[in-house]
C-alpha cells in the first residue's frame, strides 16, 4: 500500500468530501471520533468537515482509491492515447491506400481531421452549455480516462464508482470539468501526435514516398492558396513549405521532399502544438479555479454536521461551585418579645396595593427595621413580598435576620399569580423552613390578628 | 486574532445562561430553569466568527445579595476607588465566605473586555438593583445593560432606562433571549461595539458572519424543502389491475408522509434544534397530527383553492391516479400542462383518465398539486419558525396552524415549476444523478427562499 493521499490536493479532498455524502445518504455512518478529531484539528468550519470527511475517507477505503488512480491514471492515459495514434494511423492508412503514392492533402485532412473536429467540440463546450448540462460535453476522452480508472478491476476499492461519480459532481460544480477533462483529453491528444510524429518521420526517413495531390473538381489555384495558407504557422518553425513548382507538379511528386515536410509541420503545429497549448490553457484555469472546489456550506448536509460540531464545542467550568460557603445571620440580641404584631411589605412593586408599611429593601431600611424589632421584638411577623420575583439571598438574609427577633414569622408572596409553592421550596432549600407560607392575602391577616384572642 | 472575553452579568434569573443559548445557538448550554440560582459556577463557551474574531462568553452566577455586598464594599474594605475597593474585597476573606457566589461574578468582571448586564425588564427597579449596578460599575469595565423580556406586557422599560442613566450607563441593548427579534443579535454586537472601539471591526466581523451564517443556514433549508418536493413530484406507483386502489393509495400517503417528516427532522437538525429533545415532542410530523392533516379532505381543498385551482376538484386531492400506456410515460404531458398553468394540467388528467379508461392502459398513482403545496407550506412554516425561535426558548414550538397566506404566492410558482419532475419517476431517488434534477431543485430553491424570509 502506498502512503495515503496528500491533503494538499484540494480535488481529492473536495472528491471525497462528496463521495463520503453520498454514501451517507443511505445512512449516516458513525462519526463521532472522527468528528471529535476533526474539531480538535481543524479551527474552522470547513476545515473541521473536510477533516471529518478524509477520516471517514480513511475508514472507507477512499483514500486507497485514489492513490490507486495516481498509478493507474498515467497507464490509462497512455493506452488512450495509443489508442487514438492507432485510429488516426489506421483512417490514415485506409484514405492513402497503402501505396507509395500519397495524396499529401488527403493525408492531412484525414491525419488532423478528427482531431480539429473534436477540439472543436470541446471549445464549444466551454461557451455552450449541452442540453444534458453536463458541462464537459466536449472532453469525451477525459471522461472516458475516469471513467476507465474507476472500473479498472485492479485493487479496485468497494466505493469506487461513488468516488468516480463524486469527482464528477464535484468538478461540474466547480465549473471545472471541461479544463480538468479537456485537460486530460488534450494530453492523450497530445502523447498520440507525439507517436504520429515519430512514425512519420520514421517512414519518410526510411522508405521513399511519391507525395503529390490530385482533385478532380477543385482548381489547382485552390489548393495552392490551402498549401500557403498552412504551410505559414509550421514555417516560422523552420519547416519547409512546397514551392510553387512542387505544386504545380501535380500527382508526380517531384518534390516529395517539401511535401512530407510539410505533413509533419502541419501534424507538429496544428496537432501535437494545439494540443499542447490547450492543455497548457487548461492548466491554469484549473490552477485559477482549484479554489472554487472547496464544499458549500449552504448545503442541507453541511448545516447539519456543522449545527452537530457546534454542539459539541467544549463548556469549561471556570469557578466551581463551592458548597461549603455557608450563609450567616448578623447576631443580634432582642429585647423580650412582646405580644404586639407586625407586618411588612419588602420590596414590592409600586403598583401593588400593600396597606401595611412598606420597604424597598436599600440598606439603610433595613437596618432602621431591625433595629425597630430588637427593641420590641412581635409575637408574630408578617412579610409580604412580590410573588413573581425570583428569591434571591439578599431576601433570604433579611427573612433570617427579621424571623430571629419575632416569635413567629410567615411570608406573604403578592401579585398576580401567587406562586406560593415556588417560595415553599426556596424557603426549605435556603434553611427558612421555620417560616410559613400564605397565599392568601386575609388569611394571613387572620392569622396576624389571631395571636390577640389567646393571650392572656 | 485576539480572543474577546465577555462576561455575562445580572441578577439572579434574569435570564444570562438563556441569552448564551441563543447568542450560541446551544440548547444544551448550562441549565436554564425557572429556580432561581441555577448556575452556580462560571461558565465559559466561545463564539466563533470565521476567521475575523472571536469571543468568549463567561456565564456567571447571578448577583443575588448585592445590597449586602455593597454595604460591605463601602464600609468594610479600603481602597482609594472602587476598582481597589472591588480588588480588595476579593482578595479579603468574605470572597471566599459570605459573597463567595458574587465574587465568582467580580473576578470575571475585572478580567473581561466588556460585561452584558442582563436584565429581568419585568422586576420593578428596586434598591438591590442600584446596588447591583454600583457593584458593577464599580469594576471599571465597559457595561452594556441588556433589558431582557422587552415583549413581556409586564415590561418596565422605561422605568430601567431611567434607572440605568441616572447610573450613567446610556448605551442600552433590548434583547429577547426567549423570542429574539429578528436582527437582534446584530444590534446586541452593534451597541457592543460602541462601547469597545477598540474591537469595533472584529465585532463588526461577527456581524457579517451572523448575517453569512443566516443566509446559509436559509439556503440549506430552500434547497432541502425543494429535493423534497421533486422527490414527492417524481413518486409514481403502478396500480396493478385488480388491485385495490385504495390500499395503494394508503401505501402512497405513507410513503409520502415518511419524506416530509424526514425533511422536518432535517429542518431542525439544521437548526440546531433536537427532536429527541423532551420540550419539542409536540411537534405536529411526531405526534401523528400531520398524518391526518397532510391528506385530509379539507385541509387538501383548501390547499387546492390557495393554489388556484378553484373548489370544485374531484374528492381525491392527495394521491390522484395519473396514466401510462404501454410504459410510455405520459409525464410530458403532465409538464407541460404544469407549464400552463395548473389549470391544464388538471383537465389533461381528467382527459387522460378516460383514455385510460378507453384503452385500459395501466393506471399509476402519484401525489397530486394541492398535497405538494400542503407540503411545500408546512415545511417552509417550520423554517420559518426554527428560525425565529431562541434556543432559549423551554415551551413547545407551536405551529401556526392557521393559514399565512404571505408566501402563497412563492409556493404557487414552486409547484408549478416543479412539474416537469413528474414525468421523471427516477429522480425519486434521495439524489438522483441526473444534472437536470439537480438544476430543478437549484431553481425550485431559488423559488422557495423568499417564503423563507423571516420578517423583522
Amino acid at each position: 500500500m502506498t502512503a495515503p493521499l496528500p491533503s494538499s490536493s484540494p480535488l481529492a479532498a473536495a472528491a471525497i468530501w462528496r463521495a463520503v455524502e453520498l454514501i451517507e445518504e443511505d445512512g449516516p455512518l458513525d462519526d463521532t471520533a472522527a468528528l471529535r478529531q476533526a474539531i480538535a484539528a481543524k479551527p474552522d468550519d470547513r476545515g473541521r468537515l473536510l477533516e471529518r470527511a478524509r477520516l471517514l475517507g480513511q475508514r472507507l477505503g477512499l483514500d486507497r482509491e485514489w492513490a490507486r488512480w495516481r498509478r493507474l491514471g498515467g497507464w490509462v492515459l497512455l493506452g488512450l492515447a495509443l489508442a487514438v495514434a492507432a485510429a488516426s494511423w489506421l483512417l490514415a492508412q485506409g484514405l492513402l491506400g497503402g501505396g507509395r503514392q500519397i495524396n499529401a492533402v488527403a493525408a492531412f485532412l484525414s491525419l488532423l481531421g478528427l482531431h480539429a473536429l473534436s477540439w472543436l467540440v470541446w471549445l464549444c463546450s466551454l461557451f455552450i452549455r449541452w442540453g444534458s448540462g453536463a458541462g464537459s460535453g466536449g472532453a469525451l476522452l477525459g471522461r472516458l480516462a475516469l471513467r476507465l480508472t474507476a472500473r479498472l478491476p485492479l485493487d479496485r476499492g468497494p466505493h469506487a464508482l461513488q468516488l468516480a461519480r463524486a469527482t464528477r459532481e464535484v468538478l461540474v460544480r466547480a465549473r471545472l470539468a471541461p479544463w480538468v477533462f479537456g485537460g486530460i483529453s488534450h494530453l492523450a491528444w497530445a502523447l498520440s501526435f507525439a507517436v504520429l510524429l515519430v512514425g512519420l518521420l520514421l517512414g519518410f526517413a526510411l522508405r521513399a514516398y511519391s507525395l503529390g495531390w490530385e482533385t478532380t473538381i477543385l482548381a489547382p489555384d485552390t489548393l495552392a492558396g490551402f498549401v500557403h495558407a498552412s504551410g505559414r504557422l509550421p514555417a516560422l518553425l523552420g519547416f519547409p513549405v512546397p514551392d510553387d513548382r512542387a505544386l504545380l507538379a501535380g500527382a508526380n511528386g517531384a518534390e516529395p521532399r517539401a511535401w512530407a515536410w510539410w505533413l509533419i509541420g502541419s501534424v507538429a503545429v496544428y496537432g501535437l502544438g494545439l494540443r499542447l497549448l490547450s492543455a497548457a490553457c487548461c492548466a491554469l484555469a484549473w490552477r485559477r479555479g482549484a479554489r472554487r472546489l472547496l464544499p458549500d456550506l449552504a448545503t442541507p448536509y453541511a448545516r447539519r454536521l456543522l449545527a452537530r460540531i457546534a454542539a459539541l464545542a467544549p463548556v469549561q467550568v471556570l469557578d466551581e461551585e463551592r458548597p461549603d460557603a455557608t450563609p450567616q445571620a448578623a447576631a443580634r440580641t432582642p429585647a423580650s418579645p412582646t405580644d404586639g404584631t407586625r407586618s411588612i411589605g419588602f420590596e414590592l412593586p409600586p403598583e401593588l396595593d400593600w396597606p401595611g408599611p412598606s420597604i424597598a429593601g436599600s440598606q439603610a431600611e433595613r437596618e432602621a427595621f431591625l433595629q425597630s424589632l430588637a427593641a420590641a421584638p412581635p409575637r408574630r411577623l408578617l412579610i409580604a413580598c412580590n410573588a413573581p420575583s425570583t428569591p434571591d439571598r439578599g431576601t433570604a438574609r433579611f427573612l433570617r435576620e427579621a424571623a430571629a427577633l419575632a416569635g413567629e414569622t410567615a411570608l406573604l408572596p403578592l401579585g398576580p399569580a401567587a406562586d406560593a409553592p415556588r417560595w415553599r421550596s426556596w424557603l426549605t432549600a435556603s434553611d427558612l423552613a421555620a417560616i410559613a407560607i400564605h397565599d392568601d392575602a386575609t388569611r394571613a391577616q387572620a392569622w396576624l390578628e389571631a395571636v390577640g384572642a389567646p393571650a392572656p | 486574532m485576539t480572543r474577546m472575553k465577555i462576561a455575562v452579568v445580572g441578577h439572579t434569573n434574569a435570564g444570562k445562561t438563556s441569552l448564551l443559548r441563543t447568542l450560541a445557538r446551544r440548547r444544551d448550554f448550562g441549565e436554564v430553569s425557572e429556580r432561581p440560582g441555577t448556575t452556580r459556577h462560571v461558565e465559559a463557551i466561545e463564539l466563533r466568527a470565521g476567521e475575523a474574531a472571536e469571543i468568549r462568553f463567561l456565564d456567571t452566577p447571578g448577583l443575588e445579595d448585592s445590597v449586602a455586598l455593597w454595604h460591605h464594599l463601602q464600609h468594610a474594605v479600603a481602597g482609594d476607588d472602587r476598582p481597589a475597593r472591588v480588588r480588595a474585597f476579593l482578595a479579603g476573606p468574605e470572597a471566599r465566605a459570605a459573597f463567595e457566589q458574587e465574587a465568582k461574578v467580580l473576578r470575571q468582571m475585572v478580567d473581561a473586555d466588556a460585561a452584558f448586564y442582563v436584565i429581568d425588564s419585568r422586576e420593578p427597579v428596586l434598591p438591590k438593583h442600584r446596588a447591583e449596578i454600583e457593584i458593577l460599575n464599580g469594576c471599571a469595565r465597559p457595561l452594556m445593560p441588556v433589558l431582557n423580556f422587552v415583549r413581556d406586557p409586564t415590561s418596565r422599560a422605561e422605568a430601567w432606562h431611567q434607572a440605568l442613566a441616572a447610573a450613567g450607563l446610556h448605551a442600552q441593548t433590548r434583547f429577547d433571549a426567549v423570542a429574539p427579534f429578528v436582527g437582534a443579535e446584530q444590534q446586541l454586537y452593534q451597541d457592543l461595539a460602541t462601547l469597545l472601539p477598540a474591537r469595533r471591526v472584529q465585532l463588526q466581523a461577527v456581524g457579517v458572519f451572523l448575517e453569512q451564517e443566516r443566509g446559509q443556514r436559509r439556503e440549506a433549508d430552500a434547497r432541502l424543502i425543494a429535493a423534497t418536493l421533486v422527490r414527492l413530484a417524481a413518486l409514481r406507483r403502478e396500480l396493478p389491475e385488480g388491485a385495490d386502489p385504495a390500499a395503494a393509495e394508503r401505501e402512497l400517503q405513507q410513503l409520502a408522509l415518511k419524506r416530509v417528516r424526514d425533511a422536518a427532522d432535517a429542518l431542525l437538525d439544521i437548526h440546531g434544534f433536537r427532536y429527541d429533545d423532551l420540550l419539542l415532542k409536540q411537534l405536529p410530523w411526531q405526534d401523528g397530527r400531520w398524518d391526518r392533516d397532510l391528506f385530509h379532505p379539507d385541509a387538501l381543498l383548501a390547499a387546492g383553492r390557495r393554489l388556484g385551482l378553484g373548489a370544485a376538484i374531484g374528492a381525491s386531492l392527495g394521491v390522484v391516479a395519473d396514466l401510462a400506456v404501454g410504459g410510455l410515460s405520459l409525464g410530458a404531458g403532465a409538464a407541460l400542462g404544469g407549464a400552463l398553468g395548473s389549470f391544464a394540467s388538471q383537465g389533461w388528467r381528467q382527459i387522460g383518465t378516460k383514455i385510460a379508461n378507453q384503452l385500459k392502459g395501466v393506471r399509476e398513482l402519484t401525489l397530486g398539486n394541492p398535497l405538494l403545496f400542503l407540503a411545500a407550506a408546512q415545511l417552509t412554516s417550520l423554517a420559518r419558525a426554527l428560525e425565529r425561535r431562541g434556543h432559549a426558548a423551554l415551551q413547545t414550538l407551536v405551529q401556526d396552524a392557521e393559514v399565512d397566506a404571505a408566501h402563497d404566492a412563492a409556493l404557487q410558482r414552486a409547484v408549478q415549476a416543479i412539474q416537469p419532475a413528474r414525468s421523471r419517476p427516477e429522480w425519486e431517488k434521495r439524489s438522483s444523478e441526473d444534472e437536470r434534477c439537480r438544476e430543478l431543485v437549484a431553481a425550485m430553491a431559488r423559488l422557495l427562499e423568499p417564503a423563507l424570509r423571516v420578517d423583522p
